[in-house]
């Protein structure tokens, strides 16, 4: 198989991930680690769908599955920064509340096809640059997207003021506190946008990928990029490179199952490979530094009273 | 000459729990000057300040700042009103910049972040004497720095009254003086100061009124100037007495601590300890002195098994290879106590093994140690808050008594009168005391080089991580000490 088809599906294939990842990049910042980030993946993919399917727009479907996995996000938030419940355990729980809403919610729309589909922009001459124009340049809009916001998350973060404020909001809450910022607020900004993420990186797999809406479709992908994001250690352009290399070992995977590229290679044990990609990729990064940049107060709940 | 005040306490009542923080505290601040909050551990002077800063709702009561009352329960309202806290533990996000530290509190309505700071911020700076490099994070600044850019945030922000709390127990004698001329540059410019100390002679020093408080109570208030110290004294401890006993005449018995030729690295892998080699006999109490930083703390913490000696040996008494002797070190939260857990949790920690015998802990033996190790200090705490929730001293207080419970042969303390008041320093040196009266040999790390001579059979000075001088107590005398303490072995 040509490098330039390759590089394009592992693109493709590293959206969805890249999606969520960034999502929980902004909620592991402001403190909260959610867990449900495969449930909320879940959420969003089969409300995409389903508002896809009703109104006969993918646009209405990308909304659709922002606002739905807000939503569920801000129900997280409310246990996890309100009622200052367990954010492992919750995280958790919502994983498999997420799983278990969609299935319900989606069992009118299994394997239903999806009679529109994502637009692509025409880049003109830029599409037909050899090599690159293939691997870059003929992908959906939802690609550019996810790039450009690792972009503007990037700039956010290091650049704004808003980011300044949102680097200390994950390691001193008490210090925004006392300078009259109010935490709790802000760290359900956080979480509702990084959850609307994570429920638009469910969606492409439901309107573009695959574009249909099958029971646990993300398959892990939510853990994968919760992965990524220690993998990057928090910042969002390593994130991009995280993203695709995980499409890489995606694509290669479903490349090496079919047409004359096929291997004799189980297709099981190619299945598992982005999972053991994941594992490799902890331990390999589990070391001092990527525990450096951690945030500080991640997965505690603020509490003004409490020192 | 009569001002309005910047700000009035009136009736402020505020309890955690069952605990009564503060009852009914009433006083007013005038504009430019420094009024010393002076007080006990534990007296309830941070609980009133955090009530101003807005960090806490009080149960009853009101503040007025400039005739105004204050909004209570509000950050952001106190900051809003001129309310600046520098609190002791530190609220600067280490991960940060000086200057992003700085900005927080400074650019609310930008979007873009600035990169450094504006002229305005750095004739801030020069008004007040700074001289910070803030490009620097937060995490590599010294104590003292960090301490200068909380101010200076505070007061950028637009404080018109600056809490204190505990400002000097971070610093250096040297550094003190500093910031008492920092303060005095404060309230020059019109702003007011408050300083929460439990340091009599500091407060002496440096403010114009003081108000003491105790057990959560204003008992008294007026000008410095005149102010009769042992009156003062007096109004801090109550009716307690407060003398040490003074040091155990007993002859020395056998070796309990033997220390061979020790060498130990700190954090970053470099040796700070250098050959230490001594011993501490049944009886004795042996003060280490030095200036901080000279590797008494990991000297201390090799004794108490919390660090691996790079060469060595330290022999003390051990039982089933667990150590047998009573050790403090000078982090109490996560490495003496746990900070989650209740009194009583943290009264058997260490113990757990050999009164749960039978497989369990019993309620009743739980239950009766948490009770002496509370009697033995007097520690003031709701006995179902975590222990976080405890002041440093009180902290202190629960240390010592779990450690001293069992009347251990061997007692290693580092430095157990840091940050305490007069009376809770005398109680505690008082209890080192009549245990090594009783037997025991004692090995405590200090700065204060009185206290230490006060209590202490022999004297051990650590410079550049060498003992460099061992001395009988008797014949040591302040001056010398204090040479060998700065200058090592060339002042002899």
């Amino acid at each position: 198989m040509s490098p330039d088809l390759l590089l394009a599906a592992a693109i493709v294939a590293g959206t969805p991930i890249l999606f969520a990842a960034l999502g929980e990049l902004l909620a592991e910042r402001a403190g909260v680690i959610n867990l449900g980030l495969e449930g909320t993946m879940l959420v969003g993919a089969v409300s995409g769908f389903i508002v896809a399917a009703e109104t006969g727009s993918v646009w209405m479907g990308v909304i659709g599955s922002a606002l739905c996995g807000a939503l569920f996000g801000l129900a997280f938030a409310f246990l996890t920064i309100t009622l200052r419940m367990n954010q492992i355990v919750t995280g958790l729980g919502f994983t498999i509340l997420g799983g278990g809403l969609s299935a319900y919610f989606g069992s009118g729309y299994v394997g239903q096809p999806l009679p529109v589909s994502m637009a692509r922009p025409d880049l003109g001459a830029l599409a037909d640059v050899p090599f690159l124009g293939v691997a870059l340049f003929r992908h959906d809009f939802l690609v550019y997207i996810v790039l450009a916001l690792a972009i503007g998350i990037s700039f956010y973060i290091y650049r704004t003021r808003q980011g300044l404020v949102l680097r200390a909001l994950g390691n001193s809450p008490d210090v925004l506190d006392m300078l009259g910022m109010n935490v709790t607020a802000l760290r359900y900004l956080y979480v509702g946008l990084g959850t609307a993420l994570a429920g638009i990186g469910g969606a492409y797999l439901s309107l573009v990928t695959t574009p249909t809406w099958i029971e646990n479709m993300t398959a892990g992908r939510g853990w994968i990029a919760l992965a990524l994001v220690i993998f990057a250690s928090w910042r969002p352009l390593w994130l991009m490179f995280g993203a695709c290399l995980f499409g890489l070992v995606e694509a290669l995977r479903f490349r090496m199952q079919i047409g004359e590229s096929a291997s004799a290679i189980d297709p099981h044990f190619l299945s598992m490979l982005p999972y053991a990609a994941t594992v490799l990729v902890l331990v390999l990064i589990s070391g001092a530094r990527a525990r450096m940049n951690a945030p500080v107060a991640l997965g505690t709940a603020y509490d003004r009273e409490s020192r | 000459m009569q001002t309005r005040p910047l700000v009035r306490f009136r009736g402020v009542n505020k309890s955690f729990g069952a605990l009564q923080a503060n009852v009914d505290v009433s006083f007013d601040l005038r504009p430019g000057a420094i009024l010393a909050l002076l007080g006990e551990n534990g007296a309830g002077k941070s609980t009133i300040m955090n009530v101003l800063a807005g960090l806490y709702v009080p149960d009853s009561g009101h503040i007025e700042v400039d005739g105004e009352r204050l909004a209570l329960g509000s950050p952001r309202a106190s900051v809003a009103a001129g309310v600046g806290m520098v609190h002791q533990q530190f609220r600067l996000v280490e991960s940060l910049s000086g200057f992003e530290n700085i900005s927080l509190a400074l650019h609310g309505g930008r979007i873009l972040q600035p990169r450094s700071a504006d002229a305005k911020l750095k004739a801030l700076m020069e008004e007040l004497g700074f001289n910070i490099d803030l490009a620097t994070p937060v995490h590599a600044m010294s104590l003292a720095r960090r301490q200068q850019l909380e101010i200076l945030r505070t007061i950028a922000a637009g404080a018109r009254v600056l809490v204190l709390d505990e400002p000097t127990s971070v610093l250096s004698a040297v550094e003190t003086h500093g910031l008492f001329a920092i303060m005095r540059r404060i309230v020059a410019s019109g702003r007011s100061v408050i300083l929460i100390s439990h340091k009599l002679t500091e407060v002496l020093e440096v403010a114009d009124e003081v108000v003491v408080m105790r057990s959560g109570r204003v008992v008294h208030k007026g000008p410095t100037a005149g102010a009769d110290p042992d009156a003062l004294s007096r109004h801090i401890v109550g009716d307690r007495s407060f003398v040490t006993d003074a040091r155990p005449e007993r002859a020395a018995g056998e070796i309990v601590l033997r220390v061979d030729k020790l060498d130990v690295a700190d954090h970053r892998g470099a040796t700070v300890v250098h050959g230490a080699d001594f011993a501490v006999r049944g009886g004795e109490v042996v003060a280490i002195l030095g200036v901080t930083g000279n590797g008494q703390t990991e000297l201390m913490e090799a004794i108490g098994g919390l660090r691996r000696p790079v060469s060595g040996q330290v022999e003390a008494p051990r039982h089933n290879k667990r150590r047998a002797f009573a050790y403090i070190p000078a982090q109490h939260l996560g490495t003496a106590l746990a900070p989650g857990l209740v009194l009583r949790e943290n009264a058997i920690l260490g113990h757990q093994r050999r009164l749960g015998g039978r497989g369990w802990l019993q309620r009743h033996v739980l239950n009766a140690r948490a009770g002496h190790v509370k009697g033995r200090f007097g520690v003031r705490i709701d006995e179902h808050e975590p222990v976080r929730r405890l002041s440093g001293g009180n902290l202190q207080r629960v240390v010592l008594g779990r450690e001293l419970l069992d009347d251990p042969s061997l007692i290693v303390a580092d430095y157990p009168t840091r940050g305490l008041d007069v009376a809770s320093a005398a109680q505690i040196r008082s209890a080192l005391v009549a245990a090594a009266s009783k037997g025991a040999g004692v090995l405590l790390s200090s700065e204060e080089i009185s206290e230490s001579l006060a209590i202490a059979t022999r004297v051990l000075v650590m410079h550049g991580g060498e003992v460099v001088a061992d001395l009988p107590a008797a014949e040591a005398d302040r001056e010398r000490i204090g040479r060998l303490m700065t200058r090592g072995r060339e002042a002899q």
